[in-house]
């Protein structure tokens, strides 16, 4: 060991301590007194070293990691392989439930992460594609959940055309949101769009006579007007949640969601519009110097993705059968972010991914490991802190995308 | 190269799925623990999350039954087992506990914490006959939707206020009220419930609601001070009241604040925390025996109840006391037999109404507290 | 409302002296410190801890409860300080090419995990552990009032005006400034303006500005960006304890997801003055502090974070990059 690396273990040695010091040794109980946790000054010094040696290993092994991931490499594909394989995942998906339980949790977490793969995938058009950071997208979804319910259940109307009305009303805050975002770059957007999901959560809590305030609308009292096909062609048309197995008809029609929005956002990430995006993300100046009208792109990068969180408000509320807005909060909105980043920006089987493991991962370590519950979200974040360090162009994302 | 190898793992990871072993008997859910092995309860609540501690105590008061029906062998000779699931006080994480306790087969669930929390998760509990006893969820929408399943050991939040406004009205005789509240399904619901029973009798002089999240609470309270009112009624926790008193007084405001059951109780957070600031404090809070919290400290080493552990106590000793008398571990004849009995427990005898209430007793279910020196006492004048 | 505007400054410099943290660390790396708040709740533990400590050891009654303060605030600093200095060798470094929000991600697990780890490790778990403000040592320092404003007949003029156009809920009052509230604006504007002297001043102040203008160029020219980066967080967390435990004085308590609430404002507070600016840090907290504050006494609480958003969006509809910002953010 050079005198060097014994400076630095002596060092993180001390940097260890002052870490651990206030917790593990020591506690405030009251406020006019504290404790010492059972801690003898031999254990805390056994403490000390072992997390100084933990640390400066994980320093030196930092240094050495090479951080940065190969670059994918695709070969063009014909159309029939490059869509054989989310054929094959659909099919599984779909067969799936056939062989569970009907009341079985595992469909309620399969169902719940497709929905936010739909609003991850949503999302990665404005965050992944036109590089515009969106820290309050919970609150398109909650407009579409809120659209919907309020629709059908004071209105009565039929399930298919409040489904549209909610897409609709969610796109159509999207493009307001967006306004704004026309003159604001980088942090400056993602701050305003933070201010607007809390300011729309506020306004679900207070305004209490329409929103049902911050018990929100709770599922007896929409139930009927949920479930039972109603208004226009409301006996003809088949509506996920009327037949007796409300959990696996909300499960595929959250999975047909999900299918159309990875299928229309594919297509659009290789269209001509999609290429203007791209651009739009490297470069907003050079974008605007080749003749993109960026006005108008980003618009849209804000109006469509604010459009797939609000039908996935729709499946949420139908297959919850209640809702509050603290389901909307800023927590919900940095989940979706960091399901898109931890993907690959502009790669949408990514925001699929990231959806996957950032909402499984929690639910399943409790699952597994119900005794030491308590220590799962400590081991989520380690995990999410780990995986970008690892991937630091998130999982399926192309090299040098900025 | 690696695209290929995340669909494989993909469709691995689905297929691996439908052979879980786990639940893939195809058992219909409402088995209710049938067999040999031990009775499963459920008890869920916030293990985690910025509500830890009431779900520790959520917690601790139902092992404290189940351990005690354990040292007598157990409930129809067979043992009972706590099944535990985390919702952080979150609504939206509620319903995914309550299908995993489904999954595994409890006969009746002790909580969850919030009502926010219990309204969903009872939903689904109810759909496969599984018996939920919450011990804390006060919003009046629990019981009220009818399920027979359903019950609660707590007070009402419609039973609460009225107790809190007429005390105001008729003992206090004061003037001028101001009314606050957090915003959540519970403080807001309390709040606005005591405000419903001043109107006309009293000047409310202002109603304000805040973020729960809120800490300094300054500017609602230099209102306050301005407003000179006689008493002032807050609809929230403890962790909230606590530093709105000693900011309170710091201010100069000498009026008592009066409170509900998130208040009362918490010796740790509200009572040591706010010393010589909260004497004077009014709260309603049911009756509960003297001898619980005794108990409750030599089983977890000197630590004191919150206010909470009593009722989840009483909780589990319904539901396994249900069970006992049912004769048989499965959710809808439990819940007959709950709602044909009566049960001797730390918060007295009871007895359940059609809703699943605990059926009012001629004093009211409420009582005024007054904190003296330091401890919550009931109120007896001035 | 006299009252409530003092009571916004003083929240306001608070907001501005966590801003002040993460304009910092903007100016540097363009990155926003999602574990900045979390750095806070550290802080605010650590002086907490160390302030019970001394209380409860007697060292109050012997040295004085100032003494006693600043070195709880001290020892707050440097557990702070090396807390930022490992987030930023553990979570940020290797991320330094990787697109900004990647560290933004890693940053949100960062804060998870701190979170968490305070929760855990506490023998309270997530009760609040509360500062000892209800001692006699604390009363006989920071309980006093300092000033007392009673504007008298002009007040009620304009009280009388105000009342005349039907807005009851305006009314000037009067209004009591406490030691406490002094304390924070005083250290709000002297942390202020001893950060600006470093950076403009000092050997490393330049070398912070020139890796803020061009990180490549400050590394050929001979400045040693890790040691400039690493010295960034570690000023910015100290500065954040002090506000972490003037925060839990203020309020009472320190509890550990303080960091979350305490974080928003702040970072709305340094976009609002123009991001990477460190006077706008404290135009933009004491502007938000008095806002809201303004906002409640005349529309209510409820809306309270609405009235910070239209602010917000106000501003920067007139003013894109913040009231002060020069600097063009390009990245996101």
């Amino acid at each position: 060991m050079t005198q060097s690396r014994l400076v630095r273990l002596v060092l993180a040695s001390v940097a260890a301590f002052l870490l651990s010091w206030p917790f593990v040794a020591l506690g405030a109980d009251e406020r006019t007194g504290f404790t010492v946790t059972a801690w003898p000054a031999l254990q805390v010094a056994l403490l000390v070293v072992v997390s100084g040696l933990a640390f400066w290993a994980l320093i030196e092994m930092k240094e050495r990691w090479p951080a940065a991931a190969a670059p994918l490499h695709s070969a063009p594909r014909r159309a029939m392989s490059r869509w054989a394989a989310p054929g094959a995942l659909f099919v599984a998906l779909a067969v799936y439930p056939l062989f569970r339980p009907p009341a079985d949790p595992m469909l309620g977490l399969v169902l719940d992460t497709m929905t936010f793969a739909t609003i991850a995938v949503g999302l990665n058009i404005t965050i992944g594609m036109a590089g515009l950071l969106v820290l309050g997208h919970a609150a398109f979804w909650a407009v579409g959940a809120y659209t919907f319910v309020l629709l059908t259940v004071h209105f009565h109307l039929n399930f298919w055309i409040a489904f549209a009305a909610s897409g609709a009303s969610a796109a159509v805050v999207g493009f307001l949101i967006g306004l704004p975002a026309l003159r604001l770059r980088g942090d400056y957007l993602a701050v305003v769009t933070l201010g607007f999901g809390e300011a729309v959560r506020w306004v679900l809590k207070n305004e209490q006579h329409v929103t049902g305030g911050d018990a929100g609308i709770p599922g007896s009292e929409i139930r009927g007007n949920l479930w039972e096909p109603q208004g226009f062609l409301g006996d003809w048309l088949w509506q996920p949640g009327s037949g007796s197995d409300v959990l696996r008809e909300c499960y595929w029609f959250a999975l047909g969601l999900l299918a159309v929005c990875v299928l229309c956002v594919t297509l659009l990430s290789h269209s001509r519009l999609g290429r203007a995006l791209f651009a739009l993300r490297e470069d907003e100046t050079a974008a605007r110097c080749m003749g993109i009208d960026t006005v108008r792109i980003k618009l849209i990068a804000f109006t469509s993705s604010a459009m797939w969180a609000g039908l996935a408000g729709v499946v949420t509320a139908e297959y919850r059968g209640s809702i509050s807005p603290d389901l909307f909060d800023f927590n919900m909105s940095v989940l979706f972010v960091a399901m898109v980043v931890l993907g690959g920006l502009g790669s949408v089987w990514g925001s699929v991914l990231g959806a996957t493991l950032l909402w499984t991962i929690p639910v399943l370590l409790q699952d597994f490991f119900p005794d030491i519950q308590r220590f799962r979200m400590l081991a989520f974040g380690a995990v999410m802190c780990a995986m970008m360090v690892v991937k630091p162009d998130g999982l399926l994302g192309k090299k040098g995308s900025k | 190269m690696k695209a290929t190898a995340f669909w494989a793992v993909a469709l691995l990871t689905v297929a691996a799925g439908c052979g879980d072993p786990k639940s893939g008997d195809g058992a219909g859910p409402a088995a209710g623990g049938a067999g040999d092995g031990p009775i499963k309860v459920g008890v869920a609540g916030p293990l985690t999350g910025g509500q830890a501690k009431n779900g520790e105590d959520l917690l601790d008061g139902a092992t404290m039954a189940v351990e005690e029906w354990n040292a007598k062998g157990g409930v129809l000779g067979r043992k009972i087992e706590i099944v535990t699931r985390d919702d952080q006080a979150e609504p939206k994480l509620a319903p995914a506990a309550a299908q995993q306790l489904v999954s595994e087969r409890v006969v009746g669930v002790i909580g969850h914490f919030n009502s926010g929390s219990t309204i969903p998760a009872s939903e689904i509990y109810h759909k496969a006959g599984i018996v939920t006893i919450t011990p804390s969820s006060t919003n009046e929408f629990v019981t009220d939707r009818g399920y027979p399943d359903v019950f609660r050991v707590c007070g009402r939040d419609d039973r609460q206020a009225p107790a809190a406004s007429n005390f105001i009205v008729n003992v206090l005789k004061a003037k001028r009220v101001a009314v606050f509240d957090d915003r959540t399904a519970y403080g807001k619901g309390l709040a606005d419930n005591v405000e419903k029973g001043l109107v006309g009798k009293v000047e409310i002089v202002f109603h304000e609601g805040f973020a729960k999240e809120e800490r300094n609470f300054r500017p609602y309270l230099s209102k306050l001070k301005d407003a000179n009112v006689d008493v002032w009624y807050f609809g929230g926790i403890y962790e909230q009241a606590a530093p709105m008193v000693i900011q309170a007084r710091q201010l100069g405001i000498t009026a008592p604040m009066m409170s509900g059951d998130g208040v009362h109780g918490y010796d740790e957070g509200f009572l040591k925390v706010c010393g010589k600031d909260c004497e004077g404090t009014l709260t309603t809070f049911p009756f509960t025996s003297a001898d619980f919290p005794e108990k409750y400290r030599s089983r977890f080493s000197g630590k004191s109840p919150g206010p909470y552990a009593v009722f989840s106590y009483t909780a589990a000793q319904v539901l396994i006391g249900g069970v006992s008398k049912a004769g048989a571990a499965d959710g809808p004849s439990v819940a007959k037999a709950i709602h044909s009995n009566t049960f001797d427990t730390p918060i007295g005898n009871i007895e359940f109404d059609a809703k699943g209430d605990i059926k009012e007793r001629p004093e009211g279910s409420y009582l005024v507290w007054v904190v003296k020196d330091g401890r919550h006492v009931l109120y007896s004048g001035r | 409302m006299l009252q409530a505007l003092l009571n916004g400054v003083v929240q306001g410099a608070i907001y501005a002296i966590v801003a002040l943290g993460y304009t910092m660390v903007y100016g540097i790396l363009t990155l926003i410190n999602f574990a900045h708040g979390e750095v806070v709740m550290i802080g605010a533990y650590a002086g907490v801890v160390t302030l019970a400590g001394l209380t409860g050891s007697g060292a109050v009654e012997s040295a004085g409860f100032v003494p006693c303060l600043a070195a709880s605030i001290v020892a707050a600093m440097c557990v702070a300080a090396a807390y930022g200095f490992s987030i930023e060798r553990i979570a940020y470094r290797p991320l330094r090419r990787a697109p900004p929000l990647s560290a933004l991600i890693s940053a949100i697990g960062v804060s998870i995990v701190l979170q968490n780890y305070v929760m855990l490790s506490q023998p309270g778990r997530s009760a609040p552990i509360y500062a000892p403000t209800g001692t006699d040592a604390y009363r006989a320092t920071f309980g006093g009032v300092m000033l007392q404003f009673d504007p008298g007949d002009f007040g009620k003029s304009i009280d009388r005006f105000v009342q005349g156009l039907g807005w009851d809920r305006f009314y000037v009052g009067t209004g009591a400034v406490t030691v406490l509230d002094a304390v924070i604006v005083v250290l709000c504007v002297a942390m202020m303006a001893g950060l600006w002297t470093f950076v403009q001043r000092t050997r490393t102040g330049r070398s912070m500005r020139a890796t803020s203008q061009d990180r490549v160029m400050a590394g050929l020219v001979g400045v040693d960006v890790n040691r400039v980066i690493s010295t960034t967080f570690v000023i910015g967390s100290a500065l954040a304890a002090v506000a972490g435990v003037l925060i839990s004085l203020y309020t009472t308590q320190a509890k550990f997801d303080m960091g979350f609430s305490a974080g928003l404002k702040a970072f709305t507070a340094a976009v609002l003055g123009g991001i990477g600016n460190i006077p706008g840090a404290m135009v933009g907290g004491i502007l938000l502090g008095v806002a809201e504050a303004a906002g409640i006494q005349a529309f209510g609480a409820p809306y309270k974070d609405v009235y910070a958003f239209v602010l917000l969006l106000a501003v920067l509809i007139l003013r894109p990059k913040g009231i002060m910002g020069e600097r063009v953010a390009e990245k996101v």
